[in-house]
């Protein structure tokens, strides 16, 4: 009897043991509720810089990207593990057919931007939708951990996560804002100038690294707005330690404030300390590994 | 009356084949060019690899362009005959910037909603827009002059609330401009749907024809010769409103089309309303769908949004107008 | 006469009130009117150099816009015409778009690109009304103006259309801004606003005998066609030179000739234009004062505020105007 019995059991334990790694299905739950995925993608399109540089971060490509069809908005330690890649059109308005055709398995998209054709993507490819344009810097690291369950690369991007931790860690204890200096980022183009206030990206990565911002506007209140214009008074009220600025036009108008003398009424300006920063990495990328390049480059700028 | 009558009967008989042509090359036109084989494969067997691109992207929006154009330009065809100027066009009675303003507010301030309200939004604030304009300018009639002034007026006010918003919520302003910015973009069967009740306007406007040819004689003679002035603008009004009202809720606020396309008709068949309206609808089909498939396909994969194609493709149009009017038409 | 001194002495009144708002209101600053003349303190460079131009310059704003509102409306004999709806802002605009954006390597002034933008658009519409062959009537002149404001409009979206940052100075600029206004603005604008105050000082008599109407006009022994396109060049050149160092400012030039007629009781061009300039810079200063307070302690855009106080203002207007 238990010969027999062992006969049939042994090789259907072993069949279903043989099964049962192919279930590789996923399931992530994200704005639109939940997709599921029969199995870990490898042909991706990133709708937004953010999640060309979550794919890198983890080892991926992505095959098509929207680039506004300028490939220099890719920061630099992207650059190489993107070659290749087709443009899919602007963030804004992507190339529907342009996507279709690279016959992806998933496509991941910006909430604000690409709600509206949701059934369209869908209909090309399964597509993940997060919010990662208004988003804090906490928010996106959380946000990464849905795109890596979609990429079927948690465990991965849970050590890049650590790793990260580390880095920004380090740095921060490099700097060692001892003094507990305050920093403001902001642009500057011939027309105005915005501040960035903490509830933007770029404040967050600062916090992170231990420096606090004076423009607390917080985002509960319904007209509150991350990007603040900015006159000379309100900059010299503001008057944080560090100064950062990325540069969109030139000359820009803080050029001509800093011909005035109450620029010297900086303290920013006095312990000089106004640095000019890359806005595409500072302001556009939004991403783990721009966060970590925003940090060295802080680090060096801090350091003369 | 310029444009001879037997120029009609010939441009009517080219037309329908042509409508076909040419839809079937912008078929063809986009981030992945294919030949007229091709297309024509994809559009009726199902073996074709370009089945889902054809029918499913391309199409769809493609159709679209018909129902979308052909309403714009009658509207405007209609609010140039009510105001006896042909360079008046819908955005003149304030449906472009009500719409426009009913949906920034959608994007802008309440943020995350089901998308179907957009297009309803910018129906109902066109309408409305329109009637305040009506309503501001009723002087115990409503004078052609009148309703231009104030239908400016007002909607300098609707696109100060917009910059007002555009400029609040400067990190939301993206998205609300791919809104507002005219275009076929993403637009699918569940917007031709959308679009469909703006057919049987088409002919309604065709029953307003002599009696708006009678009106370009002037109110008296109008009046003399058993044309209620009031009704006739009112009813001519409310139709264009409706239509414009409907495009814009689909596809955004495409600039241009209900200026030039009457204007180019007019240019054609003269002035009589029964030829000029079935034409101007022709030819704002035909100005959209040109406009988007240019778009399409000029700086692929990037689209440009049929709103500022029209504006590129108009402004040398405009220059001609210059040069060519000698007063009497403007 | 009585009631036109008073009105004067009051709007004098207000002028120098708001003025005084504008100066010192609405800092987190502790700002002091003898900044002005002494003090190297923080506050008192703030007042002379930050504040006393922009107030300077919304001043010198008001006044242009206001009597560019009051010519248009005495060529076009009709209250709700307004140089904004010509195009030349939005001209001005593209201009600008495409100085920062296509052209970009060129390094074009935006100064100079505004100007030219606004005078191109300002000569495409008077020759597209046809006022150089005094065929322009008020509708004429507005219609072709709509038209060529919604082509603009478009092509500056197109021109803007592939750089998202370049979206958000054209959106700043036209919403009218004067948070960077320094000495070289204010240089820049008194000229042009002194200029066009003694045209419509000129052009007011003619502008009177215009409202009899063109027949009336034509036997006293005007020459109604020079009469309407100088006016029209100055409403052209003082817009441009506004919308050139200030961006797009609402409703100023709407609302202020029509408030003039209404305090002064008559249409008088001769009151009436210098008026509206005095109450256009008071509109001016005071919602310079407001875009401080509105979102505290950051700034709005002045543009948005002159909307926001003109647009009921407008409503109110254009309502009673039906009666």
């Amino acid at each position: 009897m238990n010969a027999r019995c062992a006969r049939i059991l042994l090789p259907l334990t072993l069949a279903s043991a043989w099964l049962a790694p192919v279930r590789a299905e996923l399931r992530i739950r994200h704005a639109q509720g939940e997709l599921v995925l029969p199995q870990p993608p490898k042909r991706v399109v990133a709708l937004e810089f953010s999640f060309v540089d979550a794919l890198v971060a983890v080892g991926m490509a992505p095959i098509g990207i929207a680039d506004d069809r300028q490939p220099e908005r890719i920061i630099g330690p992207l650059r190489d593990a993107v070659k290749g890649y087709a443009s899919v059109g602007s963030r804004y308005q992507p190339s529907l057919e342009a996507i279709a055709a690279l016959k992806p398995d998933l496509i991941i998209a910006d909430q604000r931007l690409h709600q509206a054709v949701y059934s369209e993507l869908q209909a090309i490819a399964p597509t993940l939708i997060v919010d990662v344009r208004s988003s804090t810097y906490q928010e996106d690291l959380e946000t990464l951990q849905v795109v890596a369950r979609a990429l079927g690369k948690e465990e991965q991007m849970r050590q890049r996560l650590r790793r990260h931790a580390e880095v920004m860690d380090k740095y921060a204890r490099a700097i060692e804002n001892d003094q507990q200096l305050t920093a403001v980022f902001g642009v500057s183009s011939d027309k105005g100038s915005w501040l960035h206030t903490e509830a933007t990206y770029a404040a967050g990565v600062l916090k992170r690294l231990g420096f606090d911002t004076p423009l607390k506007r917080g985002r509960n209140r319904m007209w509150s707005v991350p990007y603040v214009k900015t006159g000379l008074e309100q900059l010299l009220a503001t008057n944080p330690d560090i100064l950062l600025l990325g540069r969109y036009s030139q000359p820009a108008q803080i050029d001509s404030w800093a011909k005035s003398p109450l620029w010297r009424g900086l303290k920013a300006v006095q312990n000089k300390r106004v640095y000019w920063v890359d806005g595409n990495v500072w302001a556009r990328s939004r991403g783990l590994i721009s966060a970590e390049l925003m940090t060295a480059q802080l680090h060096g700028l801090l350091r003369q | 009356m310029r444009g001879t009558s037997t120029h009609a009967p010939l441009l009517l008989a080219a037309a329908l084949p042509g409508a076909l042509l040419l839809t079937l090359l912008s078929l063809a036109v986009g981030a992945v060019p294919l030949t007229l084989q091709d297309t024509w494969h994809a559009v009726w067997s199902d073996s074709s690899p370009y089945s889902h691109l054809v029918l499913q992207l391309r199409l769809p929006r493609t159709l679209l362009a018909w129902p979308v154009g052909a309403a714009l330009a009658v509207s405007g065809a209609l609010v140039q005959g009510v105001t006896r100027n042909p360079l008046a066009a819908p955005d003149v009675i304030g449906v472009t910037s009500g719409a426009g303003l009913a949906a920034a507010f959608v994007v802008l301030v309440l943020g995350d909603m089901p998308l179907w309200t957009l297009p309803l939004s910018a129906f109902v604030g066109g309408l409305a827009a329109a009637l305040l304009v009506y309503r501001l300018a009723w002087r115990g009639g409503v004078s052609p002059m009148h309703l231009v002034l104030v239908g400016v007026a007002v909607t300098q006010l609707f696109a100060a609330g917009i910059d007002y918003l555009a400029s609040a919520q400067a990190d939301r302003v993206a998205l609300a401009v791919i809104w507002l910015r005219g275009s076929l973009w993403g637009r699918n069967w569940e917007h031709l749907m959308l679009a469909l009740p703006l057919l049987p306007l088409l002919p309604a406007a065709l029953l307003l024809a002599q009696r708006l040819n009678l009106l370009a004689l002037g109110d008296a003679a109008a009046q003399a010769l058993g044309v209620s002035v009031n009704n006739t603008r009112r009813q001519a009004l409310l139709l264009a409103v409706l239509l414009a009202s409907g495009a814009v809720a689909v596809a955004g606020t495409v600039a241009f089309i209900g200026l030039l396309a009457p204007h180019l008709a007019r240019l054609l068949v003269g002035a009589d309303h029964r030829r000029l309206l079935p034409l101007s609808a022709l030819l704002g089909g035909l100005l959209l769908l040109l406009a988007d498939t240019l778009g399409r396909g000029l700086l692929s994969p990037l689209e440009v949004p049929a709103g500022i194609m029209t504006a590129l493709l108009g402004a040398p149009y405009f220059l001609y107008l210059l040069s060519r009017h000698r007063g009497g038409m403007i | 006469m009585t009631r036109a001194l008073l009105v004067y002495a009051l709007t004098l009144l207000a002028l120098l009130l708001t003025a005084w708002l504008s100066l010192l209101a609405f800092s987190q600053h502790p700002l002091m009117l003898s900044g002005l003349w002494q003090g190297d303190d923080m506050s008192a460079l703030i007042v002379r150099d930050v504040r006393l131009p922009r107030m300077l310059v919304c001043a010198l704003v008001g006044v242009g816009l206001g009597m560019a509102g009051g010519l248009l409306q005495a060529v076009t004999r009709n209250a709700l015409a307004s140089p904004h709806v010509l195009g030349i802002n939005q001209g001005a605009g593209l201009f600008v778009a495409l100085s920062l954006g296509v052209l970009q390597r060129w390094q074009l002034p935006t100064l100079a690109m505004a100007c030219a933008g606004a005078a191109l658009s300002g000569a495409l519409v008077m020759l597209l009304s046809g006022l150089h062959r005094g065929r322009a009537s008020g509708v004429r002149l507005v219609l072709s103006g709509v038209a060529l404001s919604s082509l603009l409009a478009a092509m500056t979206d197109g021109a803007v259309m592939l750089n998202d940052e370049l979206g958000v100075s054209i959106v700043a600029f036209m919403a009218g801004s004067v948070d960077g206004m320094t000495w070289q603005q204010v240089a820049g604008l008194w000229p042009w606003v002194l200029g066009a105050t003694l045209g419509a000082l000129l052009l007011a008599h003619p502008l009177n005998l215009l409202q009899l109407g063109d027949e009336a006009a034509h036997s006293l022994g005007l020459k109604t066609r020079t009469v309407s396109v100088l006016c029209a060049l100055l409403v052209v050149v003082v817009a441009g030179a506004v919308v050139t160092y200030v961006g797009a400012i609402a409703f100023v030039c709407l609302i202020v000739p029509h408030t003039a007629r209404a305090l002064l009781g008559r249409q008088d061009y001769r009151l009436v234009l210098p008026l509206a300039g005095l109450l256009g810079g008071a509109l001016m200063l005071l919602s310079d004062a407001l875009s401080r307070l509105v979102s505290y302690p950051f700034e709005s855009p002045v543009g948005i505020v002159t909307a926001l106080i003109g647009a009921p203002f407008f409503l109110y207007l254009t309502w009673k105007q039906r009666r």
